[in-house]
């Protein structure tokens, strides 16, 4: 049997079947941390902000008529860390976490190694693009949105955040090649 | 073709918004240009490592989140359904009072026919109609035309007043939402309603203004 849709599970939430709803959580509450993980670089703003989005999913799946569940989920968590960091920076709380990755018990093969450094380099090269660019990248790579609908969960057009998706890659790819110390880079040619 | 001509084609065959016979065409290229090649390799290199950082996260456990306190909140849908009935609502009865603020009045008296309006701020002010004595045999028919001519641009104005209110009182968030709950509402119905109301205000501006030009004095608000 074919699992119930996204669509379908908030039509039954907004019916007041809350087993519907403990079922949309199961599904989006990864997505949705490792998205606001990623655009606030920050786990404790993560975890509030996906709790408050949830909320706002919760108390407004009654209003849900269809349309993208993703742009909908994404777009509020989006505005939800944007307020929560504004309001973090407001009051000079705003703590640098750093993202230490995955400790090793034992010492990890080489090729482990060099994995870990490709995740610590990519980390950090995120680290030092803008929120914004942060979410444009992660939309389109890691939920496979398509850049329409990435521009409406960002509320741009979709040719500005094509272009912002191109300079954000471009960014990323010179961060990368900055940590990997000389700029070489062996996947080229 | 030059290859900055293909700058835009790569930028859109990343982004997903490649048509096919484009694609095609910048393929043609990528095979024959080392340096536009070397361009793209660069970017899609960033794409990978981005793709196994993502892989790689995905196994990670992520702390769940606190379902039973979300669902000890009161779901407000109805309420919210209800705030949009009412904006609805209130709306309508703009759109009816906004009609009933501006009505014309046609005076026939001792053969004198004089047109006024009657004003939201109560009173009336003579239209400048310019006096004429006439047959009281065609009030009828000048009444016929003001109902012809006159109210419905009133009605008019009042109708993009209306729209007006109605349009501001919904913020951009709430339009949104209420286009994404519609089947297949996409950001070009949101751009064609934006645009939409952007003529509204410059109708209502426009009427407001005619209207003001109508009645010179005491535009309290306005």
């Amino acid at each position: 049997m074919a699992e119930p849709d996204d669509a379908f599970l908030l039509h039954r939430t907004g019916a007041g079947d809350r087993g519907a709803f403990e079922e949309f959580v199961r599904r989006w509450e990864g997505p949705l941390y490792r998205f606001l993980r990623r655009v606030s670089g920050s786990e404790t703003l993560a975890l509030d902000a996906r709790q408050t989005t949830l909320i706002r999913i919760y108390t407004r799946a009654g209003t849900y008529r269809g349309g993208s569940v993703p742009v909908w989920l994404f777009r509020t968590a989006y505005r939800v860390a944007s307020n929560l960091k504004r309001g973090e920076a407001r009051a000079s709380l705003a703590p640098i976490e750093e993202d230490g990755g995955v400790a090793h018990a034992s010492p990890p093969p080489d090729d482990l190694v060099a994995q870990d450094e490709e995740r610590a380099a990519v980390r950090g090269a995120l680290e030092g693009l803008s929120p914004p660019d942060r979410a444009i990248l992660w939309l389109r790579v890691a939920e496979g949105l398509s850049g329409a609908e990435a521009a409406r969960v960002l509320g741009e057009s979709p040719s500005t955040l094509r272009y912002r998706f191109e300079r954000a890659l471009r960014r990323l790819r010179t961060g990368l090649s900055r940590a990997s110390g000389n700029g070489e880079n062996h996947a080229m040619p | 073709m030059r290859c900055r001509d293909f700058r835009e084609e790569t930028s859109r065959r990343l982004f997903g918004d490649l048509d096919p016979e484009r694609a095609k065409a910048l393929e043609a290229h990528l095979a024959a240009c080392e340096a536009c090649r070397a361009r793209e390799a660069e970017v899609s290199g960033a794409l990978g490592a981005l793709r196994r950082l993502e892989a790689f996260e995905r196994q990670n456990p992520v702390p769940p989140a606190n379902v039973a306190a979300i669902l000890s909140r009161d779901p407000a849908p109805r309420w919210i359904a209800w705030r949009r009935i009412g904006r609805a609502a209130a709306a309508v009865l703009a759109l009816v009072g906004a009609a009933s603020l501006f009505r014309a009045q046609v005076e026939a008296r001792d053969g004198s026919i004089t047109l006024a309006l009657s004003l939201p701020w109560g009173g009336t002010r003579a239209l400048p109609t310019g006096s004429a004595t006439v047959d009281p045999s065609i009030v009828p028919l000048v009444r016929e035309t003001v109902a012809d001519v006159l109210e419905p641009s009133l009605r008019g104005v009042a109708r993009s007043i209306a729209a007006l209110e109605a349009r501001r009182a919904m913020d951009v968030e709430t339009l949104t939402l209420w286009l994404e709950g519609r089947r297949r509402a996409d950001a070009r119905v949101l751009t064609g309603v934006l645009a939409e109301t952007r003529r509204d205000l410059d109708r209502t501006q426009e009427a407001v203004l005619e209207v003001a030009g109508l009645i010179p004095s005491e535009r309290p608000g306005w």
